[in-house]
């Protein structure tokens, strides 16, 4: 067990005549047992991230260490890492106990009495010891899944890397799992770093989360932090479910001017900005959107174009100015679509984003995040 | 009047039900759909193999094949008697097994190194498939004489010439009997890698990167991946190639009969070029038929081999 | 030129993986060597696409075409040919032979028959041909008349009609002509050109080591060939000794010298029994003897074309071969300038001096129409050739022996060239292969048994007597 870190790491692959840099540059530091999730749209960089750290590619500049040594240059099984794969990756022509021992034959000189004591200690955590002999084709998948984590459990690493464990499960059961997967790191408190496209999955899982966008670490921290901080519009954009709304607006004197509304900002929120920055991006929470009497300041008009009543709560998409935006109201609160409504949100609530460069300019609390990257 | 137009209604009902029924039945009945290749089946493969067991009984020569006797099983226990037929049985398979173990062997290391350059984006790896592919659709004949031209046992011989250049001694590739089996075997692996190299490289693809990562990770090293992934997950195509390259190594006699033309003796006659000498060349008919038979139920009895060996164990 | 010889070969391969599950590679390939390069010409087949020759008062040069010799509305004859018959230089690699033999004899025949023409099927392929032939007469629809080789008469004697009346000197034939041809009173072909087999050997070796003389006997041959062997830089002695019809038809000389035959009047296969069986085994010894004496090199197995051997002696590593009477001019003048001096043939050596044979093949013309009417021009067709000038015009051309005495008496290139004579004198012992349906397993077991003889897989007498135990069996079965 240790902590791992990631230091200027940067992949590149020669496509063609040129090159794709597949990871820029990226610093990441996890501590000892903690459970980073790596999070980005597809092909932004976070599997050769994890396939780096992995030592199943070999990286181009930067250096990653585990504990106090570097491990780059290292062989996969010398780093002492473990990997759960996307599709499970179990080898299909093996059992479910050749598959978790097949590790320790490869890689250790344990006795075969010893694999088998190991292999069936896992499988009786991972309660899957009645499928020992089971090929993966006769499993379901979360049994297939339980096989794959208790091979990389069995191998006793210092780091867990998971690419996607949950992506091939239905939904319900990736609920399951995904509790279940938590309270497997937090019992084994083994280093995890874990790759995910789903910002759910991110928010729930991770101590911290690591998001990547064009190769490029856009921000690292807690899951609140960077749900109510994000560093930029892509973050809080990529955070969140509904995603947050924004408008496009010009600052016109203390009041941000939209096709469909103004809205007045307080001198606080004003000094944040920059006197030349005019065009900028009003982010707002859906949650946030507020339903209000027309003689509300700040208030303005909407169209109910659609209800998706969730129960507890219930998403509307309105139509504001030419655009559709998503408002989350409490569910008891009965709205039918074609309904016209006055909306407004409060100003501390709101974000606001530089227009050019995507920058935070103000975010939800008066406080600068403090983890900065470059953009 | 009235009831007159509804008998006639009620026959062009019936008569349009009748023909629906009978049309609904060619729909749903399966043997109307086999016909057409049944009957393909049947004119083509079935229609030759039968008249080849029935060349096989009789004496018929290709030179009146019209006038002929039924000797039934005298031709194959003349066949069975003769020495020559068993060292002829002997060559055959020396010469499969060897062209197909090293088919095998060669056409894997081709499809891992191609594997391994498409992967890395290397080039030449195109070429290389060109190149031995072409070995491929280059018709036996040919290679034959391609072979027989390099193996020329005087110093003007292309392979001879660079011996001697490296000091060595003129090679007898071809009128040494043990030497041209070998010659024979290495040219037909020249010759059929190509083939064994596409398959595997197509099963090759088969095989998810995944695994053989999960594989690197357990600490597998690229021999024991091979061995306990890549092989195992082969094992179908394996099996289909291995198949497929026995039969066609059984029945090769074209680029032999351009090498050596099945000497010097007989120590490079296959049966499938016995076959041709008797059929096409002493126009025996009948004993041709026979040898076709005999090769038939080995070609047969192989492939049950492979079938209970290779896929044996229950397919994942 | 050699080339040539060796494409043609490839050829006739490369159709039978073709698919076309014909052509053998060997058998006949001699007559294809020693004819006027026939054999895989390809692509003239069938008889379709003929233009017409318009009416009968045209010029008989005009009358005569690639698919047709005489006018559109004369009476037809069958007439099945190889593609090296055509009158049409258009279409024959060695055009020559169209030009300047076939195409004025066939022209002279139109102009003597108006009321007849002869309508061509050419033969693109010869093992084809032959069993086509065979096929067509068992059927009753053998073409009128027709180019057949002459080692497939035997087969035919009971379907060919006399063509005695146009043989006119029946003493002018070289004997082996009438063995073939005139099994009982009537002659049934008229054989217009033939081969034989010599011993090539270079005179200043031969200068060297037997005083110009060159080997007439086994003895005389192994003397000279250890020698040569002993001194020179090149192999002393070589013959074809292949998986092809050449390891047969050049050996049967030995045999037959010795008054072997292979098979009874019948066709039933004699080879084993009494002499012959001692002549048989002789033979065989004396390949094994020719190894282990050093005078030949075992990879004689190899050899499965005569290009192999001139492109041997060509390159100064052979002294001394048994050729086929063709080389001469096909491969052996076109590469050397002093051909003449440095090559001579002589008689093949013999175990005895007093013996002599040669194999000999060729082509003939044979009538197989029984109507009368078309008998009389089919047989002036085939007198054309019979005619010495004609047949002199066409060996000369093609390379090839005329088959009359006179023709090398009287035709100035056949009368002064030295090769010429010696062959001629050569075809005075000339024999032909019997051409019953048995000695295609004869030759083929011939092949294997001096195959393993000369790589010394077996010795002489095993491979002799599992040489006639299959044969026999393969005719008993």
């Amino acid at each position: 067990m240790a902590a791992l870190d990631i230091d200027g790491l940067v992949k590149r692959f020669s496509a063609g005549d040129g090159e794709i840099v597949a990871v820029d540059d990226v610093d990441i530091s996890i501590e000892d047992g903690d459970f980073l999730v790596l999070v980005g749209p597809s092909g932004c960089g976070k599997s050769t991230t994890l396939r780096c750290i992995a030592g199943l590619e070999e990286i181009s500049e930067g250096d990653i260490r585990l504990g106090d040594t570097s491990i780059v240059g290292r062989k996969p099984m010398d780093r002492n890492i473990a990997m759960v794969f996307q599709n499970y990756a179990l080898y299909p022509h093996m059992t479910a106990r050749e598959n978790m021992s097949f590790g320790l034959k490869m890689g250790t000189d344990l006795s075969k009495a010893e694999i088998d004591s190991k292999v069936e200690d896992v499988a009786r955590m991972m309660g899957i010891e009645d499928l020992l002999e089971k090929k993966p084709r006769a499993l379901s998948g979360g049994q297939q899944q339980r096989v794959a984590l208790g091979r990389a459990i069995v191998r006793d690493p210092d780091v867990f890397l998971m690419d996607e464990p949950l992506s091939n499960l239905d939904a319900k059961l990736r609920t399951t799992m995904r509790t279940e997967l938590q309270n497997l790191q937090q019992e084994l408190g083994v280093t995890t770093v874990y790759v995910t496209h789903d910002q759910t999955e991110a928010m729930t899982m991770g101590d911290q989360i690591a998001i990547l966008n064009d190769g490029k670490l856009q921000q690292i921290g807690t899951p609140l932090e960077c749900y109510h901080q994000p560093v930029n519009q892509f973050v809080a954009g990529f955070i969140g479910a509904p995603s947050m709304n924004f408008f496009d607006v010009t600052l016109d004197g203390d009041s941000l001017e939209h096709d469909a509304f103004s809205y007045r900002l307080s001198p606080e929120t004003l000094e944040n900005v920059d006197d030349e920055t005019t065009r900028l991006t009003l982010g707002v929470r859906p949650e946030d959107i507020e339903i209000v009497d027309e003689r509300e300041p700040n208030s303005f008009r909407a169209i109910v174009s659609v209800t998706e009543p969730m129960g507890s709560s219930t998403h509307l998409s309105l139509a504001i100015g030419d655009r559709q935006y998503t408002a989350t109201v409490p569910g008891d609160v009965l709205i039918a679509p074609d309904d016209q409504i006055t909306v407004t949100f409060s100003e501390e609530n709101t974000h606001l984003f530089d227009a050019e460069t995507g920058r935070a300019v103000k975010n939800r609390e008066h406080v600068r995040p403090d983890t900065e990257v470059q953009v | 009047m009235a009831t007159e137009t509804d008998r006639r209604w009620t026959n062009v009902a019936a008569v349009r039900s009748r023909a629906s029924r009978w049309f609904s039945d060619i729909q749903e009945h399966p043997f109307f759909w086999i016909l057409p290749a049944a009957l393909f089946l049947g004119v083509f493969l079935l229609y030759p193999l039968v008249e080849a067991f029935r060349m096989s009984v009789t004496n018929m020569t290709l030179l009146d094949p019209t006038d002929y006797s039924y000797v039934w099983l005298d031709t194959y226990v003349r066949i069975f008697e003769s020495p020559d037929f068993w060292g002829m049985t002997r060559v055959t398979l020396i010469f499969v097994t060897a062209s197909v173990v090293l088919q095998l062997v060669g056409g894997m290391i081709l499809a891992q190194a191609i594997d391994y350059g498409v992967n890395r984006g290397l080039h030449g790896s195109i070429f290389t498939r060109i190149s031995v592919l072409s070995a491929w659709v280059i018709p036996g004949i040919v290679i034959g004489i391609v072979w027989k031209i390099m193996l020329i046992e005087t110093r003007y011989g292309v392979i001879n010439y660079i011996i001697l250049q490296l000091g060595g001694d003129v090679v007898s590739f071809l009128s040494d009997g043990q030497m041209a089996l070998l010659s024979t075997i290495v040219a037909n692996t020249w010759r059929g890698t190509a083939f064994s190299m596409i398959m595997l490289y197509a099963g090759l693809q088969q095989v998810p990167d995944q695994l053989k990562d999960a594989a690197r990770i357990d600490g597998a090293s690229p021999w024991q991946r091979f061995r306990h992934v890549t092989l195992p997950l082969l094992k179908p195509v394996l099996f289909i190639n291995i198949v497929l390259i026995t039969i066609y190594t059984i029945n090769t006699f074209d680029m032999i009969l351009a090498l050596t033309g099945g000497g010097p003796g007989r120590a490079t006659e296959v049966l499938a070029l016995y076959m041709y000498f008797e059929a096409f060349e002493r126009f025996n008919l009948g004993t041709a038929g026979a040898i076709a038979v005999v090769m038939l139920v080995v070609n047969v009895f192989m492939t049950m081999i492979y079938i209970k060996y290779l896929l044996g164990e229950d397919e994942f | 030129m050699p080339c040539d010889s060796m494409r043609r070969r490839s050829v006739v391969k490369a159709l039978a993986a073709g698919g076309m599950l014909t052509v053998a590679g060997c058998v006949g390939g001699d007559d294809e060597e020693g004819g006027n390069g026939n054999g895989g010409n390809g692509g003239n087949g069938g008889n379709g696409g003929n233009g017409g020759n318009g009416g009968s008062d045209m010029d008989p040069s005009e009358l005569v075409t690639h698919q047709q010799f005489g006018s559109d509305d004369a009476t037809p004859l069958t007439f099945w040919a190889l593609p090296g018959s055509t009158p049409d230089p258009d279409e024959n690699p060695d055009s020559a032979v169209s030009s300047e033999a076939f195409r004025p004899i066939y022209e002279d025949w139109v102009e003597r028959n108006p009321d007849y023409r002869i309508d061509v099927q050419y033969q693109t392929d010869l093992e084809q041909m032959q069993t086509q032939l065979l096929q067509a007469t068992a059927q009753g629809n053998a073409p009128d008349l027709s180019e057949v080789d002459s080692f497939w008469i035997p087969n035919h004697w009971d379907n060919l009609q006399p063509v005695t009346e146009v043989i006119e000197d029946e003493d002018d034939w070289f004997p082996f002509v009438r063995d073939i041809v005139r099994p009982e009173d009537e002659w049934l072909a008229v054989w217009r050109n033939t081969d034989c087999r010599a011993l090539y050997y270079r005179t200043d070796v031969i200068d060297e080591y037997a005083d110009g003389e060159p080997p007439a006997t086994w003895d005389e041959l192994f003397e000279v060939g250890s020698e040569i062997a002993d001194n020179e830089d090149m192999q002393a002695f070589m013959y074809n000794g292949g998986r092809w019809e050449a390891t047969t038809f050049d050996n049967l000389a030995y045999f037959w010298a010795q008054g072997g035959e292979l098979v009874d009047d019948e066709g039933a296969p004699v080879l084993g029994e009494g002499d012959n069986y001692d002549a048989l085994l002789n033979v065989f010894e004396f390949f094994r003897d020719t190894i282990d004496e050093g005078i030949t090199p075992e990879r004689v197995v190899n050899i499965d074309d005569y290009i192999l051997l001139a492109e041997e002696a060509l390159s100064d590593n052979l002294a001394m071969f048994l050729g086929g009477s063709w080389q001469i001019n096909t491969d052996i003048r076109p590469e050397l300038d002093n051909a003449d001096e440095l090559w001579e043939v002589a008689p093949i050596p013999m175990p005895e001096a007093d013996m002599a044979a040669t194999g000999t093949g060729g082509w003939t013309y044979g009538m197989f129409t029984e109507d009368e009417n078309l008998q009389e021009p089919a047989l002036d067709f085939a007198g054309r050739f019979r005619d010495p000038e004609n047949m002199a015009t066409y060996c000369e051309v093609a390379g090839q022996l005329p088959t009359k005495p006179s023709v090398y008496e009287e035709s100035d290139y056949f009368a002064e060239d030295k090769y010429m004579q010696t062959y001629s004198d050569l075809l005075e012992n000339g024999v032909a292969r019997p051409g019953f349906p048995i000695y295609r397993t004869i030759s083929a077991e011939w092949q294997v048994a001096a195959g393993r003889v000369i790589t010394g897989d077996s010795a002489p007498q095993d491979a002799v007597d599992n040489m006639i135990n299959n044969i026999n069996s393969e005719y008993d079965g």
